[in-house]
Order: C-alpha cells, then structure tokens, then sequence
C-alpha cells in the first residue's frame, strides 16, 4: 500500500516536471533561446545579437499604456524630434524637418515621403494626430498634452500642432519616447492588451517575443529611418537582434556583463562602480540625475512654519561632505534643477551655491534669531524649554538618499537639532506629504525639463507649501519658447523659492551605464539619452 | 470518509478567510499601485481618474465581493501594471516555477532517503558523522549565499554553466542545486531521526528475533513507520511548488512565479497577488487533507484516532 503512494506521489512529481519541462520547450521560448544560440554560434550567417540587461522588467510594450519606459521602449518607438545630447535644442528624429511659428503656438512636423510603421504600415500625419488623441485616453502622464488645442492634417506628410499657448516645455514630451508615434489603426484593431504585449511603432526594431519574467526579443525594423544629425548611421541599425534581459539582482547582472554574456548593463549598483572601473573589458559610461534629491519641509507645521529655521537647516547641511561621504557618486545641488535638465541655469546655481553653502555659524544665528537657543546644555536647542525634536521620512526603497539620511542626521546635530529618522516606501512619503502629515521628507525627482517643477512647487499639485508668485511665474515659463529666456526664467523661479526654502535641494545621483569594450559607437546624452545608431560589435 | 468531507468544509472556510485577511492587509498597505507607479507628473486628480477607473475608489467590501465573485467564475482579473489578465502571467511563469520546484524536490528526497537510512542504520560510524556533519553545513547556508557561491565557482570561474536565466536545460543545474542542497538536508535530517527511533522500537527486536532477514525487517518495519513523517512533510512541500521561490529566482533570474509575487507584492498589483495566494492557500489546504489521509492509511493509529 505505501508502495503504490510513494510511487504514484513520485509519478505525480516527474509528471509534474516533464510536463513543466514540456510547457516551456513547447511554447515559443524554444523558438527564442534556439535562434539565440544559433545567432551566436554561427558566425558564418553574420547574424548579430546585442544582449542588454535592465534590472526592471517592462510594464508592457506599448508606451502609452505605462507608466516607466525604458531601452525597450526606446527602440520600438521613434519620437518625432530628439533634444540634442547637451539637451540646449532640439533636433529631427522621424520628422523630416520641424517649424515653430513665431508667436510659438503653431509647431509644423514635416514626415518623411516614405515613413513607415515597423510593421510596414505607412506613418501618415494622420498617424500623429491618432497617437497624440490616444494618448490623451489612455496614458498615466495624459495631460502632457493638455496645451495641444488640436492637430491639423494639413496633407499627408504634415502635421500642424495647433497649441492654447506657446509651450516650451512640450518639446520634454515630444522629444522623448513617451510622445513617439505609435501604430493607432493596429491597436485599435486588436485591442489595447494585445497591443500592450506586442506594440508597434517606427523604432529601429520590432517586438518579436517577450517572455514574460525573462526578456524580449527584438528583431531590426528594415525600414527604420532617422534624422538625428547627431549619428552617422541615420538607417537600419547593426544588429539584427536585440535580446533585453530583465535581471533584478545586481550581483547577477553585473556578472553576466563580467563574463561577456551581456554586452550593455543598465543600473550598476554603486558598490560596483570602483571595481568596474578597473575592468579593462568594460566602459563605464555616466550621466547625471535628471533631477535632484531633495528634503520637502512642512512648511505649515510649527516651528517649521518659521522661514528662519528652514534656512538655518538648509545651511548646516555640509553638501560636500554628503557627497565625498557617498564616495562622490552624487553632484551637490544647491538649486532645484540639475545641469541634466532643460531650463537649467548656470548662474543661477553659483548664486544659489555662494548663499546656501554650508555654514553652521550662519545657521547658528538664524536658529537663534527664531529663538531657539541650547539654554541647558545638551547640545539640542530648545524654545519654552521644549527641545528641538523632529522627524525624517527616508524613502527605503531608494538607496543613495538611504544612505544619505543619517549623514544628514549627524549634520543637524552640531546645529543642535535632534533628527529623528524614519524609513518608509518612496509612495508613501508622497501620499503623507500630500496629506500634509510630516515634518521633512526626502523625495526626488526625474524629467529632463524643467516643468517639472510646476508639479512640485505650484499650489494645484497638492504640497503644503505654495506661493501665489511662483504659481504665476512657472505658468509663465511654461509659456516660454526660447532655451536661454526659459532657463533665465526658471532661474528667478529657483530664487523665489530658495527664499522661502519649503524644499532643501541636496545632491543629483550619477548613473552609470557599463558598456563591454567591444561594443564601439555607443553615444549618451547628458540626461542619460542613449543612441545605438552607431553601436556595433567589433 | 465524514472525515474527509469535514476537512473539505473546513479548508474551504481557511481559503476564504485567507482571502479577506489577505484583501485586507493588501489594500491597508500605504499605496497601491496607481500611485506606486505613476511619477512625479501625474497630477492627483489625473490619479483620481485612474483609480476610478481600476474601481479602487469604491469601498473595500465591495471592491471584495467584485473580486471573489469573479473568482469564483474563475476570472482571476486583470494586473494593474501590465494591464495583461492575470491568468496569462500565472500561465507564462508557472512551467518554469515547477520545472525548478519539482525537479528539487525529487532530487531532494533521491538523496535524502537513502542517505538518511544509511546514516542511521551505521548510527556513530565515520559515515554517519560526515553525512550529519555534511547536512548542518547545507542546512546552514542561505539561499542566496549557496547560489552566489555556485554561481562565481561554475558560472564565473569554471565558466561551464549559464550564469541566470532560461536557456536550456543546462541553466536550470545551478538554481536547482541552490534549491534542493538545504532543504535536502532538512529531509535527511528528519528520514535519519526517524529511523534511529524505529530501530530502537521492540518490534524491530521482535522481528529480527523472529528470524526475519535484514532487509525485510529494515522495508516492512522500519522504513514504513519511520517515512510517515517524512511524507507528510512532503505533502507539505507541496504548494510551495506552485509558489516558487523568490530569493532563488532573483538571483538567477529565473522567470518564475516566486518573482512575479514578490514585484507583485512591491508595486502592490493586488489581482496578481490575491490570485496567487488564493491558489497557494486553496494547495495547501488540499494537500494538507491529502497528507492527513495518506498518513492515516500508512499508519492505523491515526486511522484509530480520528
């Protein structure tokens, strides 16, 4: 009797297994691991393959239904036009050519005669009028095109975008992969869940398996065309495949990259950055944070309602001491916006840097000036003999501003400050400061224009602190067509809120890219745009 | 018989109430996955809409009975991050989650029984000393240790196995090594114990001084008392199959269902963490009742005291 179990539970098992087994060589992963071992195995048929890891697996392939995109995303789809790589203008990509009327309300796209879909379908004006319409439906950032009044088909080859108000801030969207055409007619036909697990656009390669978990499959779109001025190869890219691993472990993927399985890393840990640094197989290429780290203070809730004691703490943060104490993988800011930004401004930021520096005296000054004074010598500072006690939210899912915290903490002691720190999920630091439930909070942010900051600092966004001025001068900028005047503007901005300091800007994070030596061609912006027109294996 | 339907009544209530504990606890996280997800420029009333629109606006209650009615019809809903049904993720993960898991468990007992057995019968020989001394050591290693330690020395260094992922059989040596290894131990563990009391039982004496030969007294007697417990383990085991294991599979990034519920579980996609809980709770209580049964008829005293 206890055979016969042993054997059937055992049976069950193996059953178990080789149908597992079956499962997976049955299903299209056969298909994909087969040619991918043939693609680098036979060197006779010239096949390539690019193998890249991500630690984040897609959300989907249609960039209008997620909320992140990533290098998957960037080659399925094609943006109209691209910022150039130190994001001062703007440049052709698919569009043939582009005009902004004078009054900058109208913006004229010009397509190529010939564009196409990777599917082969023909990319009309037509197309751009549906991707923009959809896109209002169906995606998370949906109102990045709220300026758009409408958009005019003027022939087939041009599309006028008709705006309510010039709106520089537009060219964040259209430059980047989020506002890039995508093939409407087909996810129409098919469904919006089908299109999400096989999008289409004009990118330089098509969707040809996505394993779900494991990586996708990217075959060349033939028909790929640019008009980047930036790269020589404006056609068809190198490689005929490119595989997108997703490997959450760091360990793992920066290994595979070590052992030459995978060509081009994403998201290298920084504890890897030194050894990588000395591995004469790899490149490590850097850009920095489109954004900053910074601390939101509650600026309704006493005594930091006081203007005097925001100040004081943002002058007793030691910004370089933070950032040698991160092993100088971090860039003090001491404005809101990064050198990786658009409407950033040079000026602004030294001036910013000359009166926000570290200077405990000063701050020491403006504590007292509140009244807050160490009148028992203990070392914290205290009012009505109540000492100074407030919390930190840390975002723990974010590790450079993790480990930032207790520097910080240490920082705000000599200043007589007890610093409490509390560890919490990035979202939940969002919601409770939105709810107006904390003292101060780490956060950060990433887009490379400036606009961002209307969603930060504006009274509609939903934060303690708002000024009807600043609300009114980010609404202006929004509205300013030309680079330098928008970074000349976004300078005042940054000053008027410094003034008030409701949020203390604190460092922008290098990323870093790791790039084995025999992939030659590689190009990155500054704000970490990357460009494998003329990638190729030597 | 009664008692089965009486165990079948029972795991139905422990399925349900795990499926509103877990509801529960699921949506008074902080978040969900709409603000989880969305960046810096979304505005709230944009994530207002949003919500609305996956009905996470509406109270918890009702958001329930929306979500067991449709299971009970068995929709398992639809995945907030991928947008894809959430039947379609479990499907594409589930093959490689028991390719891993079933494979380990079978090399698991392989290994562990016979050696158990051995260790216990040259009980205090050169033998047993390195098969228990061998087993603390496995057992003592974490998962992730055991794996990066395979990994540098077969993957790296050796550079004779895939480091991760899925490409052949060949990629599946290293996780299935780093998964069976330790829990191997456990079982050797548990078979070696067993057998030691057994042995010293006096109807093992009894048979051997009935005149019974040695390998007969060992596989009617002792083996069939002694492996009760180390099959009702086994059942045990079971669910956690279908669950996979997350530390194995992040660290050989293996497309498994252990990695599904984890990012599931950080960005909070409710359907897909409730359709997998509520499959693994509904496996556990069935094989819980399987191993109640199957011990009851391996050993009459149960049987007895029912």
């Amino acid at each position: 009797m206890e055979k016969k179990i042993g054997s059937l539970i055992l049976f069950f098992i193996l059953a178990g297994a080789v149908v597992a087994a079956g499962c997976i060589g049955g299903g299209g992963t056969q298909t994909s691991t087969q040619s991918s071992a043939s693609s680098t195995s036979s060197q006779t048929q010239k096949e390539v393959t690019l193998v890249i890891a991500t630690p984040e697996e897609i959300e989907g392939t249609d960039i209008q239904q997620v909320s992140w995109a990533n290098i998957v995303h960037d080659l399925i789809f094609q943006s109209l036009v691209v910022y150039t790589l130190d994001l001062k203008g703007v440049v052709p990509n698919l569009a043939e050519s582009f005009e902004v009327s004078k009054d900058g309300t109208e913006i004229t796209f010009k397509l190529p005669k010939d564009a196409k879909f990777s599917n082969g379908d023909p990319l009309t004006a037509e197309d751009i009028k549906k991707s923009v319409e959809r896109y209002r439906n169906v995606s998370p950032y949906s109102e990045d095109f709220a300026v758009v009044d409408k958009i005019i088909v003027k022939d087939s080859q041009t599309a006028i975008f008709k705006l309510k108000e010039p709106a520089g801030y537009l060219w964040a969207v259209l430059a980047s992969v989020y506002g890039a055409p995508v093939n409407v007619n087909l996810a129409n036909k098919i469904g919006n869940e089908a299109f999400n697990r096989k999008a289409v656009g004009s990118g330089p390669y098509k969707v040809e398996e996505w394993v779900q978990g494991s990586q996708i499959t990217l075959i060349r779109n033939p028909d790929y065309k640019t008009h980047i001025p930036f790269v020589k190869n404006k056609g068809p890219f190198k490689f005929d495949k490119i595989i997108v691993r997703f490997i959450p472990d760091d360990f793992t993927r920066v290994s595979e990259l070590k052992a030459g399985n995978v060509q081009i890393v994403f998201g290298i840990p920084l504890e890897q950055v030194a050894t990588l640094k000395k591995d004469p197989n790899v490149q490590l290429l850097s850009y920095l944070q489109p954004g900053i780290d910074y601390i939101m203070i509650n600026t309704k809730k006493p005594p930091l309602d006081d203007v005097n004691i925001r100040k004081a703490i943002a002058l007793a943060i030691n910004r370089k001491e933070l950032a040698s104490a991160l092993q100088n993988l971090v860039r003090p800011a001491y404005g809101y916006l990064s050198l990786a930004q658009v409407g950033y401004d040079e000026a602004t930021e030294k001036e910013l840097q000359t009166e926000y520096s570290y200077n405990l005296e000063k701050a020491k000054q403006l504590l007292a000036a509140a009244g807050w004074k160490d009148t028992d010598g203990d070392g914290i500072v205290d009012k009505n003999g109540k000492p100074l006690k407030l919390t930190l939210m840390v975002p723990l899912d974010r590790p450079v501003i993790k480990k930032a915290a207790p520097i910080i903490q240490s920082q705000l002691k000599k200043l007589g400050i007890n610093l409490e720190l509390r560890e919490y999920e990035y979202s939940y630091i969002r919601k409770m400061t939105r709810e107006g439930n904390f003292d101060m909070a780490m956060r950060a942010y990433w887009w490379n224009d400036a606009d961002i900051l209307i969603y930060i600092f504006h009274s509609d966004a939903g934060y303690p602190w708002s000024n009807p001025k600043v609300d009114k001068m980010l609404e202006e900028a929004r509205t300013i067509p030309d680079f330098t005047e928008r970074a000349k503007k976004y300078g005042e901005i940054q000053k008027a809120i410094a003034n008030e300091m409701p949020v203390i800007p604190l460092f922008s994070e290098y990323q870093y890219v790791g790039v084995r030596k025999e992939v030659k061609g590689v190009i990155m912006g500054i704000d970490g745009s990357i460009y494998l027109n003329d990638a190729e294996i030597s | 018989m009664e008692y089965t339907i009486k165990r079948l009544i029972i795991g139905i209530f422990i399925v349900l109430a795990v499926t509103v504990i877990l509801f529960g606890i699921m949506h008074a996280m902080p978040g969900d996955p709409i603000e989880l997800l969305a960046g810096e420029r979304v505005s709230p009333e944009r994530i207002a809409q949003l919500k609305a629109q996956w009905g996470l606006d509406k109270p918890m209650y009702i958001q329930y009975f929306y979500w067991l009615s449709r299971i009970i019809r068995g929709d398992f809903g639809t995945s907030m991050v991928t947008k894809l049904p959430v039947i379609e993720l479990i499907k594409a993960r589930l093959p490689y989650t028991l390719l891993l898991t079933g494979s380990a468990l079978i090399v698991q007992y392989i290994i562990a029984i016979p050696l158990g057995l051995l260790a216990a019968l040259k009980w205090n020989s050169k033998i047993d000393r390195i098969v228990v001394t061998l087993s603390i050591v496995l057992w003592s290693m974490p998962n992730f240790w055991l794996g990066v330690l395979l990994m540098i020395i077969f993957g790296i260094k050796l550079n004779l196995l895939p480091l991760s992922g899925y490409s052949g059989l060949k990629s599946l040596i290293l996780p299935l090594l780093t998964l069976s290894l330790p829990s191997l131990a456990g079982t050797l563990r548990l078979t070696r114990s067993e057998v030691l009391e057994v042995l010293r039982e006096d109807y093992v004496l009894t048979a051997y001084a009935k005149g019974l030969p040695k390998y007969k007294v060992l596989i009617k007697h002792v083996l069939r008392n002694a492996l009760i417990p180390v099959t009702v383990m086994f059942f045990l085991y079971l669910p956690w199959l279908i669950g996979g294991s997350v530390i194995v599979e992040t660290v050989f990034a293996w497309p498994g269902m252990g990695r599904l519920l984890w990012k599931s579980i950080t960005v909070q996609d409710y359907a897909v963490v409730q359709a997998i809980i509520f499959i693994i709770a509904l496996l556990t209580v069935i094989s819980n009742t399987i191993g109640d049964i199957v011990s009851a008829v391996l050993d009459p005293r149960i049987r007895e005291s029912l």
